[in-house]
């Protein structure tokens, strides 16, 4: 196996929607490695042309008994993840990056601005800091292009029923007869400002395609929030 | 003998970057091209040469007010990785030099809004620069933690 690289097993899959799994893995040995929320680990598939891999993110906290990736197949390496079983063996790196409130303020307001399968990565923040830190006001604001790929929609609201610390906001930009409570319009920076001040205790990750974060991160910082308080992750391929 | 086309000539003109872009990749900031008797603080390398773009940034660092004082580079990529390297070292010590946190929250987005935009498709350009700053400050701060031990 390349250096760098583990093994990992596939132990349960979930289909979050059509075209989008939640892939639960170990390492060989049952355990999993040590990450932080928001990390990612980059997968191998030797026999392809892609010597260098591809990142998905965790989409599990570090204190659950196996982490999660979720992938939504768009290109060769994400179909061949959603088509594994439990059973089937991943080459992927230990967890790394550093899209993480992990040296963010607690007292801070988090608010997490997620496009698609931008999604990912806020879950496993989302549990963490509920678990760890459950003053820490979270406003997770999520945008899809329909309601099915609206995914852990059960689970975000269950969550913001039980932790009144916890808010999320739905957008949906290509469906219309929408739910009472999913908004239909992409989200802008006057979504967070009904609900927010923009003061140094609001702390902003941005999660999305390349376009989506560009955008977010150019009217945020148009509506006065300083540059080190907005953290960054694109999705691109 | 066959005619030259000016249109081929090397000298940027028809590039599709910004102003800025060929700005910086054609006088980029802060390059080293020689670290053999350079001594840094800390040092990020981050890359592959089989995907083309190989970063490495060298920063020396204030130890009482955590700011960046130099930050040298040097890069193997393309004119967006070169230009986003050397944006990245000068935002990084410019007026007088970053705080290593705020060093830690610089994006790739804000280096791309610096160069004036980067087409989509040399996004991770800037991604690297991002994270080749990040590595250098970790391994300052691990430098720092193991000083301390001898010390101790």
């Amino acid at each position: 196996m390349k250096q760098g690289m583990s093994e990992y097993i596939v132990r349960e899959k979930i289909m979050e929607a059509p075209n989008i799994a939640t892939l639960k893995v170990t390492l060989a040995d049952g355990t999993i490695p040590h990450f932080v929320s928001g990390q990612f680990v980059t997968v191998y598939f030797p026999d392809s042309g892609t010597p260098e891999g591809k990142a998905y993110s965790i989409s599990s906290a570090p204190h659950e008994e196996m982490f999660s990736i979720t992938i939504k197949a768009i290109g060769e390496f994400s179909n061949r993840l959603c088509a594994m079983h439990p059973g089937d063996t991943i080459a992927a790196s230990l967890p790394y990056g550093y899209f993480t409130n992990e040296e963010g303020d607690e007292k801070s307001t988090l608010i997490l601005l997620a496009a698609g399968i931008g999604v990912a990565p806020f879950r496993s923040i989302v549990r963490d800091t509920i678990k760890k830190n459950p003053a820490q006001k979270i406003s997770l604001f999520y945008s899809s292009k329909t309601l099915a790929d609206l995914i852990f929609k059960e689970e975000f609201d269950a969550l913001q029923r039980k932790h009144p610390n916890f808010t999320v906001s739905y957008f949906v930009t290509r469906e219309d007869d929408l739910p009472v409570g999913i908004i239909h319009h992409r989200m802008t920076t006057n979504d967070i400002l009904k609900k927010f001040t923009i003061s140094k205790n609001l702390e902003c990750m941005v999660c999305g395609r390349i376009s989506f974060n560009r955008d977010l991160w150019r009217a945020l910082r148009s509506v006065g929030v300083p540059e080190d308080l907005i953290a960054t992750e694109a999705f691109f391929s | 003998m066959k005619k030259v086309d000016n249109k081929n000539l090397c000298d940027g003109e028809n590039w599709l970057y910004s102003p800025v872009v060929k700005d910086h990749f054609f006088h980029p900031r802060n390059l080293l091209l020689d670290d053999a008797n350079y001594i840094a603080d800390g040092i990020g390398v981050v890359g592959s040469p089989a995907c083309g773009d190989v970063m490495a940034v060298w920063i020396k660092v204030d130890p009482k007010t955590k700011q960046i004082t130099e930050c040298k580079w040097r890069t193997f990529g393309c004119a967006s990785a070169i230009a986003s390297t050397s944006m990245m070292s000068l935002m990084a010590t410019e007026h007088g030099g970053m705080t290593l946190a705020k060093a830690k929250r610089m994006t790739p987005e804000a280096i791309i809004d610096r160069l004036g935009g980067l087409p989509d498709r040399k996004y991770h350009c800037s991604v690297l620069g991002h994270l080749a700053i990040r590595e250098a400050i970790e391994d300052y701060e691990k430098n720092l933690i193991r000083d301390v031990g001898q010390e101790t």
